[in-house]
């Protein structure tokens, strides 16, 4: 498959599971890494991140509350969630008020996370391409209602 | 949670008392279309406006993976979710790699994350058909400020 623009941020207090994502993926999209909801929010704001993986469980703040915190400043990104099967409802939970784009349940599986990836950038694509094209039709339209006026005036 | 009654849904299933459970679980949520076999999921296709399609993999006959290969040339616009289980999963990946299949989901299916597929797939059908709608849309409307333009061009 075509390597896609895609800039990725996982954010896990586990090193050894940041390696392991970087190590799967780093050849098909552009990995940033985060140990902490503190340090991804220091990256989300120098770098144009399209999707954020976290894992649910870690100190301090987790996954949810994390996806939760940025979701006024970076509302575009596809948010992911990594969890294990005892956190289900409470993904669900957040998949329903909108905090979480999908989940997906550790380990995770290198084609079906890829594969997710791949199917969330489309969607934030076309999110993003089709408020541009709105904008740009309201322009044109406008343009358009001026000339006929000035038009019917003459 | 909102319902969405405009959300059209094909189930196509061998085993009826799935079909049963389909509808039970989801019919207050979406309108279901409910299909035993790819020959009637292909008529319920040519009669209704289908957003998303959902078939078994196992049925005798087709596959759930020949189905849905085989009405992507007339159909190709619903979004197409498999229903799995695990001893079919690498000829899914596969189907899933070549486009055939937008998604698989294993069986059993948990209620709540059926449903939260067939929302976001549902969400991929719209946003494709409003980006073509807007695409053209802006293609008309600038032809259109072109040809007034040269109108009114002194050089004409």
């Amino acid at each position: 498959m075509a390597n896609l623009p895609i800039n990725i941020l996982y954010v896990d207090d586990e090193v050894h599971n940041l390696k392991a994502f970087q190590a799967t993926f780093r050849r098909s999209f552009t990995i940033f890494l985060a140990e902490s909801a503190e340090e991804a929010l220091v990256i989300l704001k120098q770098e144009d991140i399209h999707i954020i993986i976290t894992d649910q469980r870690m100190p301090v703040m987790t996954g949810i509350e994390f996806l939760e915190s940025i979701l006024t400043d970076f509302p575009d990104p596809i948010r992911f969630l990594l969890t294990g099967y005892s956190d289900l409802n409470a993904v669900i939970d957040a998949i329903n008020i909108g905090q979480v784009y999908l989940y997906a349940t550790k380990p995770w599986s290198e084609e079906e996370l890829k594969n997710n990836i791949i199917r969330a950038f489309e969607v934030f694509s076309l999110r993003k391409q089709n408020k541009l094209l709105i904008e740009q039709l309201s322009v044109v339209n406008g343009q358009l209602e001026f000339m006929l006026t000035q038009k019917l005036l003459s | 949670m909102i319902r969405e009654a405009s959300i059209n849904v094909l189930y196509v299933d061998d085993e009826v008392h799935n079909l049963n459970a389909f509808k039970a679980s989801f019919r207050r949520l979406f309108n279901i279309f409910v299909a035993e076999s790819a020959v009637e999921g292909r008529r319920v296709l040519e009669t209704e406006d289908i957003q998303v399609i959902i078939t078994d993999q196992r049925m005798p006959v087709t596959t759930g993976i020949e189905f849905l290969e085989s009405i992507i040339p007339d159909f190709p616009e619903p979004i197409r979710i498999l229903l799995t289980g695990y001893a079919d999963i690498n000829a899914v990946i596969d189907a899933i790699n070549r486009g055939q299949v937008y998604k698989y989901v294993q069986k059993p299916w948990m209620e709540d994350d059926l449903r939260i597929n067939i929302e976001k797939a549902f969400e991929i059908y719209t946003l494709r058909k409003e980006n073509r709608e807007l695409t053209e849309n802006l293609l008309l409307a600038n032809k259109q400020l072109e040809f007034l333009l040269r109108q009114d061009s002194p050089l004409h």
